[in-house]
């Protein structure tokens, strides 16, 4: 599993997943995830484009951070999920609370 | 504080250098040879490989006995040697491979190879004695936890025009999944599966907790007879943010005998199967898992029960799988199979567990597999 972010000029931080969010991915990525989700961060977006799968332990570290931007008045957004990944994220209902997005122009 | 040059009076009247009672606790770490049974009945035991020869075979008068036709009475000898491990082929009849290869005569095992006697598959170990006994005590602990999880599981049920059995198969580092079913009345059935999110005894504990919580009724203000209810109030009771961080998914219904109607909710967890004759019907219904957010909504629908239709409920253990090929497989696959084993007979959570290790190629789990399967065998008087 590997991680990568950038911050753009209007302080929204693009995160980028790349592997499988599974027990074993998230114990890869889980420190260094929350850390970027410092007091100063509101709005994330999350691009999953290349992660290939979403377990439980996934679901509670996006949910986790999703509520950590919700309590910096700001959003988590997931860009571009993959297939499996979209159905994962559907099936624990959570789209309501973390929005998916087709495009980072729709992320914005 | 002791120097490394002092001299430290032991109680028991014997002296030891104190350079030495000092490096007790920063010497290299001791390691040991081991060779690990991957496979079969002796799976996960440990014989220690040292200077003492140890000969494997089927008879009784060797060091290992394995109950194997595949083996010979005296199959191979297996020894330390000058910090080496070696093995010799003892003329055995199938012969004894060493990562696929046969051996000729005695060959040095590398640590991380695989030595193949018979049907058996055993790893070349070389590990911190501390750390293999440790490792030990968890498996100990998570075997035991698993043997808890399975005394609360219901036995398979057949009265009243229903039968329900069921196949559970803990994942190597013991999942989150419970089940169980029973009546809350005369005529009303309550079925549910969840499965808490990670691994290991906590993850089953919690899962039991839950489990009585609802098999013996102990929400407060609670109509069992109401999915939606029972989900909310356990939202309410069970927030991650009290519970270390731990939430659940979980499928909910209450059959009703008297109507043939089906009342259910869903927290997150895949859609159960409804098969009446050739069709398929997922029930699901829109609700987060439970645990992750306080006051989040859940919404009953119900489902009208035909004469012989079949309700599967499972985990996602039982299609989040990868294939030999290294494909993800996926749920769909998973609905497609159960149609076609609408014809048959034999327990159709036994034949799943068999598709999918047929399909993955393997017998230790990652996560827990859970299926329940409810037959309404015929209507109703």
């Amino acid at each position: 599993m590997e991680l990568q972010f950038e911050d753009d000029e209007n302080k929204i931080r693009t995160i980028t997943l790349t592997g499988r969010l599974d027990t074993a991915g998230v114990a890869q990525v889980e420190v260094r995830f929350n850390a970027l989700m410092g007091p100063k961060t509101k709005n994330v977006i999350l691009n999953m484009t290349c992660v290939e799968f979403l377990s439980s332990m996934g679901i509670r570290m996006l949910v986790t951070a999703a509520r950590t931007c919700h309590r910096h008045h700001g959003k988590l957004v997931i860009l571009s999920p993959q297939a499996l990944v979209a159905e994962a994220l559907e099936t624990a209902s959570l789209t309501d609370v973390i929005p998916i997005a087709a495009s980072v122009a729709e992320a914005e | 504080m002791t120097t490394s040059d002092e001299w430290i009076d032991d109680p028991d009247g014997t002296f030891v250098i104190g350079s030495r009672a000092l490096s007790a606790t920063s010497s290299p770490r001791q390691r040991t040879h081991y060779l690990l049974f991957t496979n079969g009945p002796e799976q996960g035991r440990r014989i220690e490989i040292n200077e003492d020869p140890v000969v494997i075979g089927r008879s009784h008068e060797v060091d290992i006995t394995l109950q194997d036709t595949g083996t010979s009475k005296r199959h191979c000898r297996v020894v330390l040697r000058n910090a080496r491990v070696r093995v010799t082929d003892l003329g055995s009849t199938n012969g004894t491979y060493l990562d696929d290869k046969k051996l000729e005569e005695t060959a040095i095992l590398p640590p991380e190879s695989f030595l193949e006697i018979g049907s058996h598959v055993l790893k070349h170990e070389f590990r911190d004695r501390a750390e293999v006994e440790k490792s030990d005590q968890i498996s100990e602990e998570l075997e035991t936890a698993q043997k808890y999880v399975q005394s609360v599981l219901p036995p398979p049920m057949n009265e009243k025009g229903i039968s329900i059995e069921w196949t559970f198969v803990p994942s190597s580092t013991l999942g989150g999944d419970s089940f169980g079913y029973h009546w809350i009345d005369d005529d009303s059935l309550a079925l549910y599966l969840l499965d808490v999110s990670g691994h290991g005894v906590a993850a089953a504990m919690h899962s039991v907790s839950v489990l009585n919580t609802i098999r013996h009724e102990s929400l407060p203000h609670t109509d069992f007879l109401d999915p939606q209810s029972v989900l909310t109030k356990l939202n309410d009771v069970f927030q991650m943010d009290e519970h270390g961080g731990v939430y659940f998914t979980l499928w909910y219904g209450v059959y009703d005998i008297r109507t043939r109607q089906l009342t259910y909710s869903v927290a997150g967890h895949p859609a159960a199967l409804l098969a009446t004759g050739q069709d398929m019907r997922q029930l699901k219904t829109k609700g987060m898992p439970i645990g992750l957010y306080p006051g989040a909504p859940y919404r009953n629908e119900t489902a009208e029960i035909d004469e012989f239709a079949v309700l599967y409920v499972f985990s996602d253990g039982v299609f989040e799988v990868r294939t030999i090929q290294g494909a993800d497989w996926s749920f769909g696959e998973l609905q497609d199979k159960l149609l076609h084993l609408r014809q048959t007979e034999a327990s159709h959570s036994g034949e799943i567990l068999k598709l999918v290790e047929n399909l993955t190629g393997q017998r230790k789990w990652e996560d827990d597999f859970t299926i329940f399967t409810v037959r309404f065998t015929s209507r109703t008087q």
